[in-house]
């Protein structure tokens, strides 16, 4: 399952059907709080994470902390990180903030990629989603 | 004064004199020991007068000091045989007395065998109601700088007979009178020292300039032995002196100006000026009279020294505040001492003062400042920036902009310039940024810079025209961020007559406001491109990703599919359009084009604004059906009317009910109704979401604001629809309000009948 974690659902449907066109089940969650739990209870499950950076925080995150939603996806990705080390995670965002930017190109290393929304078309994310998994599978 | 005395026993033979060496020795060490040692002037002169009583052997002993506000000389101390009581009133000595000349003109004393032949004292039947018979005198007096400076008097007077003394008595009468004019004297001075300290320190604690004035006028007056006196405050406009505070009731105040009589030229010169007498030919002219028995004058000036800039370099010079004067009805009445004290004293106060003003000026570009806030670019900043410079004394303002387009700077806004010139100004005042006008270099130089007189990049028809060779200007660069690209300038000035400088701290003082300023501007700034730019990204992406997955997959799609995505397609167009308006609102930006046609509002607008945002209820998972209408409105209000703008409002308004929705489907609901009255269409739309706080009433119109339920609600926002959708319809001549707070919230749409040009 590949869960895509964006507020925006609209503008993901795209890439979202495309997945699912491409064979994949997918699980989109608009509330970052009641992603953090699905995370959590559905972990075995889950083999790949899409997840935006600029959402509301919800009640689980303070608006301080997450820079007013700015930079919501930062904070959800640490949480995740604690829970869940070699999930691959693919950062799909508008966001140009460059501290955004540099936090994840540091974590580039760690199964995780940083990709602007603007670069990818639909087939290119489904493209790149099979690489990643194809690649797990493969040294599995 | 009129007192019991002290009875003070004589001691040795009264019918002879002697008074060895030893004894004279002793006494002069008596005196000088008794100058340092004692804290208050009256216990000096009580000692002093025990001295010449025990070493003269004569009962009767009478110490004078001079009294500047009397122009005489008053008993200050004295010995009396036992029994004996006087009125130390009745032996007071005027000034201007034959014998009085004599003693301190010619530095002589004064012997009378019999006491009541010399006319020492107007009414000498008091000399011979006591029964004293024989008078020694002697001047006190010590040579202050290049004069003679009086003191007193000390006598000594025989009782109940008359008494011869030798000339070599007398010689050594005379040495106990210099001696005790210099230990009086010392005294003063020792003490003058400890009394400026204490009075320096009051007056550092005052935290009013009005009370500072009066602190250091009373110091200053205790200080010179005065009671009359005024400090005037100088206006570095006019250059005026305005009297501002005054002691001792003068019979009248006048407003002198910067070099006219003696405060004027104190002023001018920045140092004291003493006059021992405004009579005497040097000073006659100038002296005007506040009381008509001055006969001497001390004028001081009240005079701070600060940093300056000139050209883009800092110095030091005098910072003229005011004169503090003080007059005297005697000549010669204010000694060196008494000048450098009191100058001492106002030069403190000078300091306190600029400090003071310095608190005055902050105070009141802070609330200055408070105005800044929700300011959204330089047009609003442009109406407040000039009060600010005004606080700071400027006449003169001129405010610039870059237009990096056409890379010129000009004049965006001026003021202290003639009403009749000022479009011609901001016509010429329009240069290129390669030029040599100032202008360019400041913002190519990012330099801070004061001119007072002609620079070769000065406009030479501006500098001509507005008489800019009278006036000291100042040449600040706007940078934003603060101490990065320069984006404008500020030129502030006034007239050099009475402020030769421009001081460092205005300098200061205008700098940090303008960062401020552009600061205030910058955080509001960064977000709001941020979430416009994020909902701009958004859009470009969801119609890139709809296109390329159609190109993809159209084959296999099926109708219904196809048509959900060219309707996505479609609103992310119409999101598009939506947020290049909420850019110009946020920015300030109206658009003085508006494209007014003939319209079905309810049709053309409401109808079609509800089909555009179907794809947008369908991902919250609503059901846009549930937005209600009566069918019969739909041919209803036609009038001429933007569209585009209009469709902007009935979007927010709806866009809003939709992402406030409860969480659970059913609970969705949208009503929309007309209705209306004689002057207005009212169009109302209610839904049952998570409402709004009734004391959130205006301020969900308010830019950025978002209530505290709808950040809850974990849903995006920047805070602008509402405020966007108000001003729309205000600058239509209508409005938006919010009528229901809670199930339903209701706002209401009101557009002006006026606007269907009388037909409908």
């Amino acid at each position: 399952m590949i869960v895509i974690v964006d507020d925006e659902e609209r503008y993901v449907r795209p890439y979202i059907d495309e997945l699912k066109e491409t064979g994949y089940e997918v699980n989109v969650q608009t509330d970052v709080g009641a992603a953090e739990q699905f995370l959590m209870e559905n972990l075995a499950d889950v083999e790949l994470l899409v997840l935006d950076v600029m959402m509301p925080p919800g009640d689980t995150m303070s608006q301080r902390e997450t820079h007013h939603g700015l930079r919501t996806g930062m904070y959800f990705y640490r949480t995740i990180r604690t829970l869940a080390l070699d999930l691959p995670i693919i950062v799909f965002t508008n966001v140009v903030d460059t501290e955004v930017f540099d936090f994840f190109n540091a974590e580039a290393s760690t199964n995780c990629w940083f990709y602007r929304k603007q670069d990818l078309l639909p087939f290119e994310l489904a493209e790149i989603v099979q690489r990643i998994l194809f690649g797990r599978s493969h040294n599995a | 004064m009129n007192d019991e005395l002290k009875r003070v026993e004589p001691s040795g033979d009264l019918s002879s004199v002697s008074f060895g060496e030893s004894c004279l020795s002793d006494g002069l060490s008596l005196i000088a020991e008794a100058a340092v040692r004692c804290e208050r002037l009256e216990h000096l002169l009580h000692e002093l007068v025990e001295v010449v009583r025990n070493l003269v052997g004569e009962p009767v002993c009478l110490l004078h000091l001079l009294d500047n506000d009397r122009n005489g000389f008053a008993v200050k101390a004295f010995g009396l045989p036992e029994g004996q009581t006087v009125n130390t009133e009745s032996l007071f000595i005027k000034s201007d007395g034959a014998d009085v000349e004599r003693l301190f003109e010619l530095n002589d004393l004064i012997y009378l065998r019999d006491a009541v032949s010399g006319n020492l004292y107007s009414n000498v039947e008091v000399i011979s109601r006591y029964g004293w018979k024989s008078m020694l005198a002697t001047p006190l007096a010590v040579k202050d700088g290049a004069r003679n400076t009086r003191i007193g008097i000390l006598q000594v007077l025989s009782y109940p007979q008359h008494l011869e003394f030798t000339v070599r008595q007398r010689h050594q009468f005379k040495a106990l009178g210099l001696h005790a004019s210099i230990a009086i004297m010392t005294w003063r001075r020792l003490n003058r020292f400890l009394e400026l300290s204490q009075m320096m320190r009051e007056i550092s604690e005052e935290g009013d300039i009005g009370k500072v004035f009066k602190a250091v006028l009373w110091n200053a007056l205790r200080l010179a032995g005065a009671s009359r006196g005024w400090i005037s405050r100088l206006n570095p406009t006019t250059g005026l002196l305005d009297v501002r505070v005054h002691a001792g009731k003068p019979v009248a105040t006048w407003l002198e100006k910067v070099g006219e009589g003696i405060t004027g030229r104190c002023v001018e010169q920045g140092t004291p000026i003493v006059v021992d007498d405004v009579l005497s030919d040097e000073w006659r002219g100038l002296y005007r009279a506040s009381w008509p028995e001055t006969r001497s004058e001390m004028a001081v000036p009240i005079v701070s020294r600060a940093r300056i800039r000139i050209g883009h370099k800092i110095r030091f010079a005098p910072k003229p505040l005011g004169v503090l004067n003080l007059e005297s009805p005697t000549v010669g009445a204010f000694l060196e001492v008494d000048r450098d004290s009191v100058w001492t004293l106002a030069r403190q106060a000078a300091i306190i003062i600029d400090k003071l003003e310095l608190d005055q000026k902050l105070t009141k570009l802070a609330e200055v400042q408070k105005q800044l806030a929700g300011k959204r670019d330089w047009d609003e900043l442009l109406r407040i920036v000039p009060y600010a410079i005004k606080i700071l004394g400027y006449e003169y303002v001129n405010i610039s902009l870059v237009d990096s387009q056409s890379k010129r700077i000009r004049t965006m806004f001026v003021t202290g310039i003639p009403e009749e010139g000022r479009a011609e100004f901001m016509r010429m005042a329009d240069h290129a940024l390669d030029s040599e006008d100032i202008q360019a270099d400041i913002v190519r130089t990012a330099r801070t810079e004061v001119s007072d007189g002609h620079d070769r990049r000065f406009d030479r028809d501006i500098w001509e025209r507005l008489g800019h060779g009278e006036m000291i200007r100042l040449f600040v660069p706007i940078t934003a961020p603060p101490g990065k690209r320069v984006i404008g300038t500020v030129e502030a000035g006034y007239g050099k007559g009475y402020r030769k400088f421009i001081y460092e701290q205005d300098v200061q003082l205008l700098r940090n406001f303008l960062d401020y300023a552009v600061l205030s501007l910058e955080p509001r700034t960064r977000r709001l491109l941020q979430l416009i730019s994020h909902e701009f990204s958004s859009s470009v992406v969801g119609i890139k990703s709809n296109v390329a997955f159609l190109q993809k997959r159209f084959g296999q799609l099926d109708r219904d599919r196809i048509n959900t995505k060219f309707d996505d397609l479609m609103l992310d167009c119409d999101v598009l359009q939506v947020q290049i308006e909420a850019l110009h609102q946020a920015f300030g930006w109206t658009s003085t084009i508006s494209k007014r046609e003939r319209t079905v509002v309810f049709r053309d607008v409401v109808i079609k604004t509800i089909m555009q945002l179907r794809p947008v209820a369908r991902v919250a998972g609503l059901d846009w059906q549930r937005i209600e209408y009566d069918k019969r409105d739909s041919h209803r209000i036609h009038l001429d009317v933007d569209r585009a703008k209009l469709n902007q409002v009935v979007y927010n308004v709806l866009t809003n009910s939709i992402k406030y929705a409860e969480p659970e489907a059913e609970h969705f609901r949208i009503a929309i109704g007309v209705n209306e009255d004689d002057a207005l269409f009212i169009i109302t739309f209610r839904d049952w979401g998570i409402g709004i706080d009734e004391k959130y009433a205006e301020k969900v119109f308010e830019e950025e604001f978002r209530a505290p339920e709808a950040i809850r609600k974990t849903v995006k926002g920047a805070g602008l629809g509402l405020p966007i959708a108000r001003r729309i319809m205000r600058d239509m001549g209508g409005d938006l309000v919010l009528t229901g707070f809670r199930k339903p919230t209701e706002f209401q749409l009101l557009l002006p009948k006026s606007l269907s040009g009388g037909k409908e």
